[in-house]
């Protein structure tokens, strides 16, 4: 996890925190590239962090898991020792923190007023707010007092994971303490949020770093999700999408088509409903290390109406019924309207018409007529039976 | 009621003259038949508009897919009457019944040019090649043993009757010693001819449900199985009306509008049920919005229901359902549209390529047509040789006789 170059260890990097001009452009290059900024965006980057200095973080943990954090520790391009120490000043995280209790305070309130108005506030967790939010304190104040404390003195506020999105788990019923996400407290607010359980570090990387260098928030879509990262559903960039379409499907756990890593769809994958980066993105650098990759149906987790809402296990249905890509035709079109056929079809069913029309006028319009019918005036059963058997009808 | 104009099914007696219709009809059914051997004997492409993209030409999509609709008044007449206990319409199960056998034994010999590779047909007489998971074998399987057993089976008694009164002494004792058995297995006969076609209908439907996306969303559905079903009753009881309405006018017979009548009002119950599971179907899937796209199938969908909705509203009416000429219309606007129901989602709405499309050729075409008169020929036989066609007893001959040539009406 520390400098791979020179083998130290993340305290060794914090002792000597001291980074070369050649090695900041490389840790900036890097981070640029993981997140997909322009390479003109390194120069401005370093512009930026020489004149304004680093961009200050504060982060806010209530109910959640740390889940979030733990995958954020497990990134490497840039490692997280760069992360925190060169890119960002990391002012205030409880779990990074080497500080505690009044001390830790102090920094949390340093921070605040050295940075109002211009630092970054993250939140991980859900926010409870049963009972004014007795459920979740953190130094003798509520999860509720403390965000109201904070977010209005934050330059931009982020939501990571589905806790602080939208409640996430400790919102599922029946959700015993009120647990609410950030957005729905902060109303009125631009909350970008990273939903995801645990959210992808490196879509955080990119909003803080665009934040950062361009002191802009990336285009969000109606739920507060960077557009960069959440406009595509997995089932449209899934890697088992050609076993979907050639309709192969694994259907238990453990059994041929499982192992063979066939499309997990009718085990209940949410991928065809969730919006999310996580197939293009792997989660830290390792290929495949995410649950549709795994071997496990997507759950849906950044979806605030699928996620721990929706069964685990629960098939969705597709909307946009997507046709299998095998018809593999060789030619484009096919198919010619031969004349004659067309004429001789037309023929046909003209004269079925005229034949129809000119039988329908042969029969009678009076309701209850049993008269044979052309023969308006002769009434059926005057006539007796014929003479002999063989003779005129 | 108890004394309805139609009394017994009584043969045509007409003279022996060969008419002139007569004569188109054989010349069709020959070129007809001649073509498909022609066809049979060459790869298909030679005589059909068929691709790649279709793969079922107006062979499986109209002769099959729609004509056994039309022929499904066998099954339509025959669970009213038995199922059902419409007594009255017995006296006009036999022209449902002959119209049946014809539709199907045409259809399947349409069935077998359409398969190009006719000479391994016979490979469905071996139970150990069937593929069990195909839908396509369930019809294989069930449509001809519906039409050479059971709808045969149907059919027997009008060539015993022929044969008991015309034949020796001989034959009639041997057809009196047959009736004991016939007695005995006719219901289990009946009950067959009756499970049979609902499963091959269905399955008719269950084909096109297999087609998936390539089926317009108005009509690709899981209900098309039951949709498929109904829609043959509905055609069987319209075609059943029309045939006995058209065949009165030709050989100059008296309606009973009594009977035609309740032919109607079943057809129009079925029709309304049919229109219910439709709609509700469609409002179920969601798919309504598609009507607003004013496209060709927005007017296939328009169409088809008004043609079978107003005739079925029509014919709630008793004094409508009773007028020969309103029930005659109301008929064949129902035929119609429950036969486009049928060939719709096969052919039309069938979408198997955004540029690929489907004319029948003119060799198909008169093949096609050369079916269909082949089952009028049939039908004209049929209704001359053996009692099929309702009429009051007065007119029963107790003979097979043609009648000698008809004396201007006084």
């Amino acid at each position: 996890m520390g400098d791979r170059e020179g083998g130290k260890g993340l305290l060794s990097g914090l002792d000597s925190h001291s980074p070369n001009r050649r090695e900041f452009l490389k840790i900036i290059t890097i981070a640029a590239a993981s997140v997909g900024l322009p390479v003109s965006a390194v120069g401005k980057m370093a512009e930026a962090a020489a004149k304004k200095g680093k961009p200050s973080v504060i982060w806010l943990h209530f109910q959640e898991c740390t889940g979030c954090t733990e995958s954020l520790l497990r990134t490497s391009h840039p490692a997280l020792s760069s992360l925190i120490l060169d890119l960002v000043s990391l002012d205030y995280h409880e779990t990074l923190f080497a500080a505690a209790g009044f001390q830790a305070e102090d920094a949390l309130n340093a921070a605040i007023k050295a940075n109002a108005g211009k630092f970054v506030l993250v939140v991980e967790g859900a926010i409870p707010v049963k009972d004014n939010g007795i459920y979740c304190k953190v130094g003798g104040k509520t999860a509720l007092q403390i965000l109201n404390e904070v977010a209005p003195q934050a330059g931009a506020i982020i939501a990571i994971g589905s806790c602080a999105s939208f409640g996430g788990i400790p919102a599922a019923d029946p959700n015993p303490t009120g647990a609410t996400g950030v957005p729905q407290i902060l109303k009125g607010k631009t909350v970008v949020t990273l939903p995801g359980c645990p959210a992808n570090p490196y879509n955080l990387l990119g909003t803080v770093l665009q934040f950062a260098t361009y002191g802009t928030l990336p285009a969000l879509d109606e739920l507060g999700r960077p557009r960069f990262a959440y406009t595509r559903v997995i089932h449209e960039d899934c890697p088992r999408r050609p076993h979907f379409d050639a309709g192969r499907f694994a259907e238990k756990f453990g059994e041929g088509a499982h192992r063979d890593g066939h499309c997990l769809y009718k085990l209940g994958c949410k991928g065809p409903v969730t919006h999310a980066n996580c197939s293009l993105l792997p989660f830290g650098e390792m290929p495949g290390a995410w649950p549709i990759g795994i071997g496990h149906p997507c759950v849906g987790c950044t979806e605030q109406k699928v996620a721990f809402r929706i069964p685990m296990f629960e098939v969705v249905p597709i909307h946009n019924a997507t046709p299998p890509s095998t018809y593999a035709p060789v030619a484009e079109s096919g198919g010619k309207l031969s004349i004659p056929a067309a004429l001789g079809a037309g023929a046909a069913l003209g004269a079925l018409a005229g034949a129809g029309l000119v039988a329908s006028r042969k029969f009678s319009g009076k309701s209850g007529d049993q008269g044979v019918p052309g023969e308006r005036r002769r009434v059926s059963g005057k006539e007796g039976p014929p003479a002999d058997p063989g003779d005129e009808k | 009621m108890s004394d309805s104009v139609w009394q017994r099914a009584i043969p045509v007696y007409e003279d022996r003259s060969v008419k002139k219709t007569f004569i188109f009809f054989t010349i069709l059914a020959i070129a007809g038949t001649i073509l498909a051997v022609l066809r049979m004997a060459s790869p298909l492409g030679r005589y059909s508009a068929m691709n790649d993209f279709y793969a079922w030409g107006v062979w499986k999509t109209f002769n099959v897919m729609t004509l056994t609709a039309i022929g499904s008044g066998g099954l339509a007449v025959g669970v009213a009457a038995w199922a059902f206990d419409r007594q009255k319409l017995h006296v006009v199960m036999r022209t449902a019944l002959v119209t049946s056998f014809l539709f199907y034994t045409t259809g399947m010999l349409a069935l077998m040019v359409d398969v190009g590779r006719p000479w391994n047909l016979w490979h469905i007489l071996l139970p150990w090649h069937w593929n069990m998971h195909s839908a396509l074998l369930e019809v294989a399987v069930c449509m001809p043993t519906y039409a050479f057993l059971f709808l045969a089976f149907e059919n027997v008694p009008l060539v015993l009757e022929r044969y008991s009164y015309l034949g020796s002494d001989a034959t009639r004792a041997r057809i009196a010693g047959l009736e004991p058995v016939i007695r005995k297995i006719y219901p289990v006969m009946i009950a067959f001819a009756y499970l049979l076609p609902i499963m091959h209908q269905s399955s008719l439907g269950a084909l096109m449900l297999l087609a998936g996306p390539k089926v317009h969303p108005l009509w690709q559905t899981q209900a098309l199985p039951l949709l498929y079903v109904m829609a043959a009753g509905i055609a069987g009881f319209a075609f059943v009306i029309g045939t006995l309405l058209v065949c009165c006018l030709r050989y100059s017979r008296p309606l009973s509008t009594d009977v035609l009548g309740e032919l109607g009002s079943l057809m129009s119950w079925l029709t309304f049920a049919w229109l219910a599971f439709r709609f509700v179907d469609i409002a179920v899937r969601g798919k309504f919005g598609l009507l607003l796209a004013l496209d060709k199938y927005t007017a296939y969908f328009v169409l088809e229901n008004i043609l079978l909705l107003v005739p079925a509203i029509m014919l709630r009416s008793k004094q409508l359902r009773e007028t020969p000429r309103i029930l005659f219309m109301a008929a064949v606007s129902a035929g119609v549209g429950a036969c486009l129901y049928r060939l719709v989602p096969a052919l039309i709405a069938f979408i198997p390529a955004r540029k690929a499309n489907y004319f029948p050729s003119v060799a198909e075409l008169t093949m096609t047509l050369g079916f269909i008169a082949a089952a009028i020929v049939g039908f004209k036989l049929a209704i001359r040789y053996f009692a099929v066609l309702p009429g009051p007893i007065a007119d029963w001959q107790f003979a097979f006789k043609p009648a000698t040539p008809k004396q201007p009406k006084s």
